[in-house]
């Protein structure tokens, strides 16, 4: 049991004590970050303060009244009445507004508007313009009403018994789900990446002999997949507390609403944990069994690189799955194996997700999983020792023959 | 110069002969084909069976929605609504039974307070914000029209107050920013370049740290001068490289051709024959700088784990350009899009994505190109001075530090 033990430190310290394992934990909270500063940066650079000149040449606008404000923070554009075309265009050249619009004089039966800019204006400018004119068409009616028709309706949708409830913009809640599963399928595929390369490496620089001398090959196997699973746990317990450091910040010290008093449904966490642990274990299982067939590590990033593809179908189909989240492929990739996490996250914010379902996936994957761990303890024995060559699938699932397992039989 | 060329053809047959490159060769394009093929039969027949499968099912009731309104706003169902499409229900249990019933496929609920709050509830079996059935305007649309007392022509201008007529007065081409090839076109290009410059690259990495790894270098050192040797690799896996950038731009080609109905591509549409020599110059000149790089990370590298892994420390200035995509395509003659567009290391992305979104002075793709060449020919001499036994021979683990020194030749 030592050994196995030894083993397993082994491989957690080799990994988690260099600058390469600190470069992937602070790099995926970098990467987001630098993100959000990026769409915030195309924000600003959409919006546009100057003011915005209109003439209005059928007395809609006489006695004007503001657009609503769309937030607390909204900034407003001033908006200047000008008397002819000529004034706007005078004022738009010397740089005074940044566009104009000319509400024609037959708008009441056409609704033509002109709008004339030399360079295309802001964005928050055209919507507040919008907003101005429904504003003003509804003048007639009580500052309320006129208030409500401006700003329109908020629709929240909310299932049949009152389970989920979702509003225009989601809650952190309901998008953690899929944030997790992302996170998760990425730390899937780079800790299979990393067990492919530990099981291919000892054979590459011809270790293993001299490995299997004084340990048996279940206790390195364990030792290593339970190393690389402590790796993993490491980053995502880092990435959480990177998470809810964030959060917490953002919630608490800069006021942002979203982040404030965050309730995670204890059910969703419960339906992710019940599809994603078997998910992992299957796959680190597949990943020694594939490593204990290669032939050297290159080789092996070369098959990793095909092996991710299909965790990414759903990924892919993202624009088909989120609006039908009850369709046949939904459901299908929801209980096949390798689509399952991220289709389950996917449906798991954006929609229902029946329990049978649930309880159908959880049954495959584990089945599954224990298939994997089955086929990895057999391909590791026989081709732990095989230098150079490959073990193909035929032999795999071949009847034992004790001349024809060099390592295992022991 | 025999020997180049033997290094030369030896490195062409291997690459062009591997499994892996004739799938990225024929099979993507292929793929890519049948995609293309495929979507043009599904929009030529609808097919039933495919839209079955993706789409939601169909929900029972049909388009008939209940509502219960608890503000006592509407009066009246706007008349241009077929009948039928919204049913009245006193209160929410009655509403739910009807759903339950599937006389109805989803009812609303208008709060009390709904006037203030603004607040609609639609309570739906899928409740799926993501949605994209949309069928809540037949109720916005119902209560806007009880707001305004039932003037359905003054509801229509407040529901959308103004057909806009465009006039711009800038001297610089507008782009038409509501087409999607404005987007897709510069954001295509851009990808296929960004493909083939990094897989170009990486055939010249794979080749030399597998030279080092099989431990056959040694014996190269013998009979051939390090310079010879990078000399023959970047002009063979160059040529190979170029074969599958040719191929890919004719199967593009062919696709743009054949995806005129399929893509309903507007009649006329056609990639300006000038993009695709600006695309060979720039794909040469970054292939260049980049290979050589490359190369030289090969040389210094221990094996191909840490070659792979430290491959973004060289290529990250053609990352860059991606990240910014957007905004480039946006607006293709902004600072950040100039200056990245003339910045050697991230020109030949940059650049491109700028001439297919059009009206790039040709002065700028000139003086790109020129200072990318100047570019290129330092950095294959520095790198070739880094090809000695020396390097090539040592185990020493990689660092940039080590790599710049090595490229300024003081390693």
């Amino acid at each position: 049991m030592s050994k196995l033990w030894r083993v397993a430190l082994h491989e957690y310290k080799r990994h988690v004590f260099r600058r390469g394992f600190i470069l992937a934990v602070f790099s995926v909270p970098l990467i987001i970050a630098s993100i959000v500063v990026l769409v915030l940066v195309m924000q600003a650079m959409n919006s546009d303060y100057r003011a915005l000149g209109y003439v209005d040449n059928v007395g809609l606008l006489a006695d004007p009244q503001p657009a609503p404000l769309r937030g607390a923070s909204d900034k407003q554009v001033p908006l200047i009445s000008f008397e002819t075309e000529e004034d706007a265009r005078e004022s738009l050249d010397s740089g005074n507004i940044q566009a104009y619009y000319v509400i024609s004089q037959d708008y009441y039966e056409t609704r033509q508007v002109q709008l004339v800019y030399s360079e295309k204006p802001g964005e928050n400018a055209t919507w507040q313009f919008w907003d101005f004119m429904q504003i003003n068409l509804a003048a007639d009616y009580s500052p309320e009403i006129a208030h409500r028709i401006a700003t329109g309706t908020e629709l929240i949708r909310r299932s049949p018994d009152g389970e989920s409830v979702f509003y225009d913009d989601p809650t952190l809640d309901q998008v953690f789900p899929l944030i997790a599963g992302f996170a998760f399928v990425f730390v899937l595929l780079s800790a299979s990446g990393t067990l492919l390369e530990a099981v291919v490496e000892e054979k590459e620089n011809r270790t293993m002999e001299i490995l299997v001398t004084s340990v048996s090959p279940n206790q390195l196997m364990s030792g290593k997949v339970l190393g690389i699973v402590g790796v993993n746990l490491t980053l995502m317990i880092a990435w959480s507390a990177f998470a809810v450091l964030s959060a917490f910040i953002a919630g608490n010290f800069l006021g942002i609403a979203w982040f404030q008093n965050p309730s995670l449904d204890v059910g969703t966490i419960l339906t992710m944990l019940a599809v994603l642990i078997p998910e992992y274990v299957m796959v680190s299982a597949l990943a020694t069994a594939l490593g204990a067939t290669l032939v050297d590590v290159q080789e092996s990033q070369q098959v990793m690189g095909i092996l991710v593809q299909p965790f990414m179908i759903p990924m892919y189909l993202v624009a088909v799955i989120m609006p039908n989240s009850n369709s046949p492929l939904a459901v299908g990739l929801t209980l096949l194996p390798v689509t399952a996490p991220l289709t389950v996250a996917i449906r798991a914010s954006f929609g229902q997700l029946p329990l049978w379902q649930i309880a159908t996936s959880a049954a495959i994957q584990s089945a599954c999983a224990l298939g994997a761990i089955w086929l990895a303890g057999k391909a590791f024995r026989i081709g732990m020792l095989r230098y150079g060559q490959r073990l193909n699938l035929r032999e795999l699932f071949r009847r034992p023959e004790p001349q024809s397992l060099p390592g295992g039989s022991q | 110069m025999s020997k180049i060329t033997v290094v030369l053809r030896h490195e062409l047959i291997t690459t062009i002969t591997r499994r892996s490159f004739l799938f990225g060769v024929i099979g993507i394009p292929l793929i890519a084909f049948l995609i293309f093929m495929g979507v043009g039969a599904l929009n030529a027949s609808s097919s039933d069976v495919l839209s079955g499968l993706v789409g939601s099912p169909e929900k029972p009731g049909g388009e008939a929605e209940g509502f219960v309104d608890l503000a006592g706003l509407v009066e009246v169902i706007p008349e241009d609504l077929e009948p039928g499409r919204l049913v009245r229900y006193e209160n929410e249990p009655l509403a739910l039974a009807a759903l339950e019933a599937e006389a109805i496929s989803a009812y609303y609920v208008v709060p009390e307070e709904y006037v203030e709050t603004g607040e609609l509830i639609y309570v739906d079996p899928e409740a799926n914000p993501m949605s994209g059935s949309g069928l809540d305007w037949v109720m916005r649309w119902t209560l806007l029209v009880n707001m305004m007392g039932g003037d359905i022509e003054q509801a229509g201008r407040v529901w959308n107050p103004m057909y806009l007529q465009v006039t711009t007065l800038g001297s610089q081409p507008q782009r038409d920013s509501d087409s999607p090839l404005a987007f897709a076109v510069p954001y295509a290009t851009t990808m296929i370049l960004y493909i083939l410059l990094l897989m170009g690259s990486s055939l010249l990495l794979n080749s030399m740290v597998n030279e080092k790894k099989n431990r056959v270098m040694e014996i190269l050192m013998l009979s051939i001068s390090p310079r010879q040797m990078l000399t023959g690799k970047i002009v063979g896996l160059g040529i190979a490289g170029l074969t599958q950038a040719v191929i890919w731009a004719g199967t593009g080609f062919l696709l743009l051709r054949v995806g005129g109905q399929t893509l309903n591509l507007p009649p006329g549409f056609e990639l300006p024959a000038s993009i695709l020599a600006w695309g060979l110059v720039f794909f040469l000149l970054g292939y260049a700088v980049y290979a050589s790089l490359l190369a030289g990370l090969g040389a210094l590298a221990k094996d191909s784990k840490e070659a792979s892994q430290k491959t973004i420390l060289v290529i990250w200035p053609v990352i860059v350009p991606m990240f910014f995509m957007s905004v480039i395509i946006e607006n293709p003659h902004g600072m950040l899009a100039t200056v990245l567009s003339l910045v050697p290391l991230t020109a030949p992305i940059t650049m491109m994505t700028r001439l297919a979104a059009g009206g790039v002075p040709l002065w700028q793709p000139l003086l790109a190109g020129g200072l990318l060449l100047v570019t290129a020919y330092v950095v294959i001499r520095a790198v070739s001075g880094m090809f000695r036994a020396q390097t090539l021979l040592s185990g020493q683990p990689f660092s940039a530090k080590k790599f710049i020194r090595a490229l300024v030749g003081k390693a």
